[in-house]
């Protein structure tokens, strides 16, 4: 599937979304007066005497329907929405109740609700992602964790929670490497990566999964720290991927939703799905967590106060260091993260229970994430790097109620990143000449040698402006119940910072064979901002069919611009429509059948679409005499712009099935998901070829022992061409994923209070490149003599992996003691490369003028292309499957007096090793080492959030 | 092998058998043992080597009386329902260290211990019952001489050591809970835990990194076919491993991995690659038991039969070469306790263990050391605790006899040593008001009769590693227990206690000749501070 793009043109996207949300809020005024649906009531009641609370809000997740508890502790909701429901209890000093319910089309529902104090005494507590989860306002496939679940979770940060979603790999927390996540796809990583160039499918994927924190997307579009295809210093930094996870703490999270499946029109820059992350707003009992692991050291704060009946200020944060390599180095992470959030409600709805007139949430926060790997003299002097980033974001949404339940929203946020990478080690070079020239001309050179100690440090400051202004109205037309939406999205990125900087006298790099040039320094405030905006309009529907029939249908449409100026304003350079489709089919209540079908975009980051010019110092000259002083070199220094102009989005085509089958309780659901997922123009670096010139000069007076060096007879002898590889950006990578995913969870077995839920996911990815491979010889063929040398086919990397996650949750409620036991079936693991290897698996061969001559296949055995037939390496020649395995993990989690709470873990709790290899075809499965702690909540006596 | 004539003692006493590290120890002693017989980390055909030491004073002020039974003395999960009426939380903090130069070559010394522990126990309902305790700790060794294994001193005689005497850190951390249910006449119930450690030396040359896990379960049966009978059957399992690595980060070092006496090759260990070692340790049991009341005394009988295997490797293969330890054992135990009048109540406990275990080299046929060892406990108690007496005293005697036959067939050297351990408590307590005061004292003395190896004529890994373990173990010595605890009444049942402990051990003997043997005196310390719930 190709997705349509549109040429430049006079479009702006503003106009558009007035019209479309003019029409979105005049279709309100066509509702219906009252909705359609069942009735649930029931008492809400303490769990240990069953005395009846008042006061409380009983609501329906995702949905406007609330109701407060009377005296007597009863409450009613009408015109509940069939199928699976969560009811949500809520009231300050009690811990929130969550009861998932399977809702007929019609008639009445009595549920009665148990709170308590700690949410360790709920009979119903849930510490697993919800089996049938629905994201708020979204049809496509979810799952939803809840701050239940995520306490539970031994999480230092969101990756860890993000564990509990089907196919997710468990491990150990902390904050011991670079966390990125990716949705849907298996991690067929770096070793192919040196010949496919680029990123890796890993890389791909994390890219294209979209975290959306409070609202606003978190981006890493501008963030330019690496070293480029070129760097010899690798460095833990996240540019060119997705962001790094460890700066979002799992303690400060109230809510998560994945949207593993089709996301809504809503959502865009993604091509993978969507991770929605709520930080804790609200009122809140002010606590302190600590945590104590073996390697990890934790403590968060939380607090939410109300300023009156319209304010509540929030203070969340947290502070973690972790210990990469204790006993062997000194190497850390820390982190330092902390929020202020402040809700105002202004005014009430006309005719609305508890929605206010305006809400206006803002947020303040902050954020510095360190990893340091400081120098030990006396193991490898010299190597030192460094990791720091630091950040702070602000935000405002602005919701304005207009009555009848439509509603206006505005978001704007503006964020700021420093981040500070520093490297350098000691590093040996040969004799070679070498050039420090800036700009493209020849000149005399000089020849280097010897140990010296390289430093380079990447300097970024990443800034963003985002904002979103969506409307969204219910209606009621044609039978069914419809909630429409529509939006605008502005971003604006850019990097402001420094940049690559390095004494150009020692660079990075070591290697040098007389064509491709060393790096210089780069200053990425010279690097113009990148402007994007979208405009999306959706439409959900819910219409009764025969009997208790219901159908549940999504559809949207967006575009995604890419502008080729700073501005909005500016022209488009590239543009996607992308429609979205998601359907739900319920027959009865505890069946349905769901469907859906969509496309996303992704648009280039800043370093594709600007990337660093490429140096080429061409040796014209190497005299290299045994006296010094009778030393020449000349070189010429080529600069070539590998930017492309003709980069742009790269698209997604996603499709998915599934059905969910619910029991008319909700407490046993089973759901199974078949997806597959296409992602066409995928950015890596293509190898341009093409050549330079060289000029050779012959020399004068070149007699030894004279003390000056000989003279360059003008004007050159001779000159010939050098093929080089510009590698430049380009939509060239192709990344296919396709898997079933079933997550099943049972009843509770009463009389142990045993609980069973598994979820498991067999994913396939294949990963290619559209774009010919030069192998590992062609620096040989650049710097040599010969006329020609092959070329192959990309290469096709696949990876498939079957993961399968049971978790045994035991719970009593009188003792407020959950337990859960965790077993990962790592059943399958296999990595392989399809593409030729023998030595008539070449496709063509490149002339020294940078040429590609295709060889039909018939005629690669002609001896005429006898220097052609060499092996083909850098390609895994069988299968490499991991044998299978498994790990557990064990959590407890405990109240204490006082309202405390302590939590044990211990991540891959009987410690297994792993599998060790077999045969020859079967690589060694090491599993994380065991990792354990405990956790302590106890309440801060400040509590203002209980007023 | 020189032949000993060591004075032996015919008094009472009782040393423990158990506790192997300061940690251990000081878990220990926080609460009587009759309220953690349930653990399912209880030791399984095991016997370790450990330090002379005296008797537990009891605790008069944080634990209840003490009580026999299927749950209390044998630690059945099955007869929780029958035996637990009441509910108890004990929450505690404990800071405290050893030191002092009478140890072994493998014993750390400079060790200060940090330590927080829950132990809880309640009825659920009329028909159930549940137990549980958490335990964190972290343990650090100002000096950690040579051993990489955590426990040097187990029965296991395979044993990771090394040329370096480093700083090393430990911390631990340990979940265990029980849960049971009684129907009709029959109990049924599981105990199960958790047990992590992390161990890592601080700034050393040649690192050490290593872990381990403890798995366990208990699981048991109670019965009551008749009145003021009970009987009860259980099967234990504690698996585990532990992982070590070393590191070096300058130079090589050496490794060696004793295995008995004789003197094993050294391994040199590369700054590319280190050294792994992994011990793979399974043990299981199953028992039987009875217990019941008669002529006004309650008593309980029981018997276990356990069989341990361990592993131990050093390459990451399928199936690597293994070292191994096989030993089994039985466990025979009674205890009886009488009330005379009301202010009197006596308690003894007696258990006798044996084991037989055998040590095989993966590279190697046959068996290269046999262990035969068993160990009797004798113990009794009396208190007096008058009605109406703010007053309350007991006097605790324990006797314990350890025999241990140990021969290496490589160098055809052995040891053969019975020691007796003697032992007495005196504990006075006082309640004043709100306020209650405990003081106690206990004392023993160790003294051994057998042979060990001569040193003299040993290889040099034997001189430097084991012949101090042997000397101290031949030698009397004389180790002394002083306890203070004060306790506040919170009301509501609940109370705040705050204990003071300390123990000395000296030799007591005259310096004798023996290769290796410390001079000096080791002594152990802790201050805690615990809440005892008991509404």
């Amino acid at each position: 599937m190709v997705a349509t793009r549109l040429g430049p043109s006079v479009w702006h996207p503003g106009r558009g979304f007035t019209l479309v949300a003019a029409l979105i809020l005049s279709v309100s005024t066509a509702r219906a007066q009252e909705r359609p649906g069942a009735v649930i009531t029931g008492r809400v009641v303490l769990v240990a005497d069953h005395v009846p609370i008042a006061g409380v809000v009983v609501s329906v997740e995702g949905t406007l329907l609330q109701s407060i508890s009377d005296s007597a502790g009863r409450y009613r909701l009408s015109g509940v929405p069939p199928g699976p429901q969560v009811l949500l209890a809520r009231r300050i000093g009690y811990a929130p109740a969550r009861i998932p319910l399977t809702v007929p089309p019609t008639g009445s529902v009595v549920r009665d609700i148990a709170m308590a104090q700690h949410a360790l005494e709920l009979p119903e507590i849930q510490v697993t992602a919800d089996v049938s989860g629905r994201a708020r306002g979204e049809a496509g496939t979810s799952s939803v964790v809840e701050r239940d679940a995520i306490a539970h979770q031994t999480a230092t940060s969101l990756t860890g929670v993000l564990e509990l979603l089907p196919g997710v790999p468990l491990q150990p927390p902390g904050l011991d490497a670079v966390q990125q996540f990716s949705l849907r796809s298996v991690a067929t990583s770096t070793p192919a990566a040196t010949t496919l160039g680029g990123p890796s499918a890993a890389q791909l994927a994390s890219l294209g999964t979209l975290i959306i924190l409070d609202g606003v997307p978190v981006s890493n579009n501008a963030n330019l720290q690496t070293t480029g295809p070129r760097g010899e210093q690798r460095l833990a930094a996240t540019g060119g991927a997705g962001i790094d996870l460890r700066q979002i703490p799992a303690s400060t999270i109230e809510r998560v939703e994945a949207i593993r499946g089709i996301p809504s029109a809503r959502y865009g820059d993604l091509t993978q799905g969507v991770i929605v992350v709520d930080t804790r707003a609200g009122r809140v009992a002010p606590q302190l967590n600590a945590r104590f692991d073996v390697r990890t050291i934790e403590a968060s704060m939380v607090g939410g106060w109300g300023l009156g009946a319209s304010h509540t200020v929030t203070a969340v944060a947290d502070v973690a260091k972790s210990d990469i390599s204790p006993g062997l180095s000194g190497e850390t992470a820390t982190r330092i993260t902390a929020q202020l959030a402040h809700r105002a409600t202004l005014g009430r709805r006309p005719g609305g229970v508890g929605e206010p007139r305006l809400a206006l949430d803002t947020r303040a926060s902050f954020f510095q994430l360190f990893q340091d790997n400081p120098e030990q003299p006396d193991v490898e002097p010299g190597l030192e790097s460094s990791n720091r980033d630091r950040g702070w974001a602000a935000q405002e949404r602005a919701r304005l109620s207009l009555g009848r339940g439509a509603a206006l929203t505005l978001t704007t946020a503006a964020d700021y990143t420093q981040r500070r990478s520093r490297a350098q080690a000691n590093r040996i070079r040969g004799a070679s000449p070498f050039t420090d020239r800036l700009t493209e001309g020849t000149q005399e050179g000089r020849f280097v040698q010897g140990a010296y100690l390289s430093q380079f440090q990447l300097q970024g400051d990443e800034w963003r402006l985002y904002n979103r202004l969506e409307a969204e109205t219910p209606a009621s037309w044609l039978g069914a119940e419809h909630e429409l939406r529509a939006g605008l999205e502005l971003r604006r990125e850019w990097n402001d910072g420094p940049g690559y900087l390095f004494d150009i006298e020692f660079p990075p790099q070591v290697s040098f064979n007389s064509v491709q040039g060393y790096d210089r320094p780069r200053r990425f405030d010279a690097i113009p901002p990148v402007a994007t905006s979208g405009v999306y309009v959706d439409d959900r529907l819910v219409r009764r069919l025969l009997g208790q029939a219901t159908l549940d249908l999504q559809a949207g449409l967006r575009l995604d611009l890419l502008h080729d100026g700073t501005l909005w304003t500016s022209g488009i350079r590239d543009a996607v429509l992308e429609p979205r489709v998601n359907a739900q089919l319920s027959p009865w209540p505890w069946l349905r059948l769901r469907a859906g079908w969509g496309r996303a975009g992704k648009a280039p980051t800043v370093g594709q679409l600007y990337p660093a010019p490429q140096y080429f110092d061409v040796v014209n000259v190497n005299w290299y005499a045994t006296d010094p002083a009778e030393r020449l070199a000349v070189l010429t220094t080529f600069i070539r712009d590998p930017t492309n102009p003709a980069l742009g989005f790269s698209t997604a085509d996603k499709r998915e099935a599934g059905i969910e089958l619910a029991t008319p309780r909700g407490n046993a659901a089973l759901s199974l998901v078949a997806f597959r997922d296409r992602t066409t123009g995928g950015i890596g670096y293509a190898n341009d070829p093409t050549f330079l010139l060289r000029e050779h000069f012959n020399l004068a007076d070149s007699t030894t022992g004279t003390g000056v060096p000989p003279v360059i007879v003008e004007p050159a002898a001779y000159a010939d061409t050098v093929p080089v590889l510009i590698a430049r950006p380009a939509n060239i990578l192709t990344l296919n994923n396709h898997g079933f995913e079933a997550t099943l969870s049972l009843p509770e077995f009463q009389p142990l209070g045993l609980q069973l839920s598994v979820q498991g996911a067999w994913i396939k990815t294949e990963f290619l490149q559209n774009a010919v491979d030069f192998g590992q010889s062609f620096s040989p063929f650049q710097t040599g003599t010969a006329a020609r040398a092959p070329y192959w086919e990309s290469v096709e990397r696949t990876g498939e992996q079957i993961i399968v996650t049971y978790r045994l949750v035991h719970h009593e409620p009188r003792f407020g003691l959950v337990v859960s036991l965790t077993v990962q079936h790592l059943a399958k693991d296999v990595l392989e490369d399809l593409a030729g290897t023998d030595t008539l698996a070449f496709a063509g061969y490149i002339t020294r003028t940078g040429e590609l001559v295709p060889v039909p296949p018939e005629r690669r055995a002609d001896p005429e292309y006898a220097e052609l037939h060499v092996p083909r390496s850098g390609v895994l020649l069988l299968p490499r499957e991991t044998p299978a395995d498994w790990l557990a993990s064990l959590q407890v989690s405990k109240t204490l007096p006082l309202g405390g709470e302590l939590r044990f873990y211990a991540f891959n709790a009987s410690d297994r090793l792993g599998r060790f290899q077999e045969s020859a075809a079967e690589r060694q499965r090491q599993l994380p080492g065991m990792r354990f702690g405990v956790e302590l909540t106890a309440p801060l006596p400040f509590g203002g959030g209980l007023r | 092998v020189r032949r000993l004539a060591l004075a032996g003692c015919v008094l009472i006493g009782a040393g423990s058998l158990h506790a192997q590290t300061t940690a251990d120890a000081m878990a220990q002693r926080s609460v009587p043992a009759s309220l953690i017989t349930w653990s399912p980390f209880a030791r399984l055909a095991d016997l370790p080597q450990t330090l002379p030491a005296s008797i537990a004073p009891p605790d008069l002020l944080g634990a209840p009386n003490p009580r026999i039974g299927l749950w209390w003395t044998v630690g059945i999960p099955g007869a929780l329902p029958f035996e637990v009426s009441e509910r108890r939380a004990i929450f505690r903090a404990t800071g405290g260290g050893t030191s002092g130069s009478y140890r072994r070559a493998l014993d750390p010394d400079d060790v200060t211990v940090i330590q927080a522990s829950a132990l809880a126990w309640s009825p659920i309902a009329s028909s159930g019952g549940a137990a549980g305790a958490v335990l964190v700790d972290q343990e650090r060794a100002g000096a950690m001489p040579f051993a990489t294994t955590v426990l040097p001193y187990t029965s296991d005689p395979f044993v990771v050591t090394d040329t370096t005497v480093p700083k090393e850190r430990r911390v631990r951390a340990r979940v265990e809970g029980s849960f049971a249910w009684r129907v009709g006449r029959v109990g049924a119930g599981v105990a199960a835990g958790v047990e992590e450690s992390d161990e890592r030396t601080v700034d050393s040359r040649f690192p050490h990194i290593g872990r381990t896990s403890t798995p366990a379960v208990r699981a048991g049966l109670a019965f009551a076919p008749l009145a003021g009978l009970r009987l009860g059957a259980y099967g234990r399992w504690i698996a585990g491993s532990e992982t070590m690595t070393l590191q070096p980060r300058t130079a090589p070092g050496l490794v060696f991995l004793l295995a008995g006496y004789h003197d094993p090759d050294s391994t040199a260990v590369a700054q590319l690659g280190g050294f792994f070692r992994r011990s793979q340790r399974s043990a299981r049991s199953g028992g039987l038991a009875a217990a019941g009341s008669m002529l006004g005394a309650e008593w309980v009988l029981f018997a276990e039969r356990a069989v341990r295997h361990d592993g131990h490797f050093s390459v990451r293969l399928s199936n690597p070469p293994t070292d191994r330890w096989d030993a089994n054992g039985w466990t025979i135990g009674a205890a009886a306790q009488r009330r005379f009048g009301g202010a009197i109540l006596v308690t003894a406990h007696g258990r006798w263990e044996t084991l037989h275990g055998e040590g095989q080299l993966a590279d190697l046929t046959g068996v290269v050391l046999r262990a035969r060892e068993s160990a009797l406990v004798l113990s009794g108690e009396v208190r007096y605790a008058p009605a109406g007496s703010e007053w309350t005293a007991t006097a605790t005697g324990a006797l314990s006899r350890v025999h241990r036959d140990r021969y290496d067939f490589i160098v055809e050297v052995g040891s053969d040593l019975v020691q007796w351990t003697p032992s007495a408590a005196l504990a006075l307590a006082r309640r004043i008001g709100h306020t209650s005061v405990a003081v106690a004292a206990s004392g023993a003395a160790y003294s051994a009769v057998g042979s060990i190896p001569d040193a003299s004529q040993m290889g040099p890994v034997y001189q430097h590693l084991v012949a101090s373990s042997m000397a101290v173990a031949a030698t009397r010595a004389r180790p002394l227990v002083f306890t203070l605890s004060v306790g506040q009444h919170l009301g509501t049942g609940t109370t705040l206690l705050l204990d003071g402990y300390y123990d000395a051990l000296v030799r007591s003997g005259p310096r004798s000749d023996l290769w290796s043997l410390p001079e000096g005196d080791r002594t152990t310390w802790s201050v805690s501070a615990r809440v005892v719930v008991a509404p």
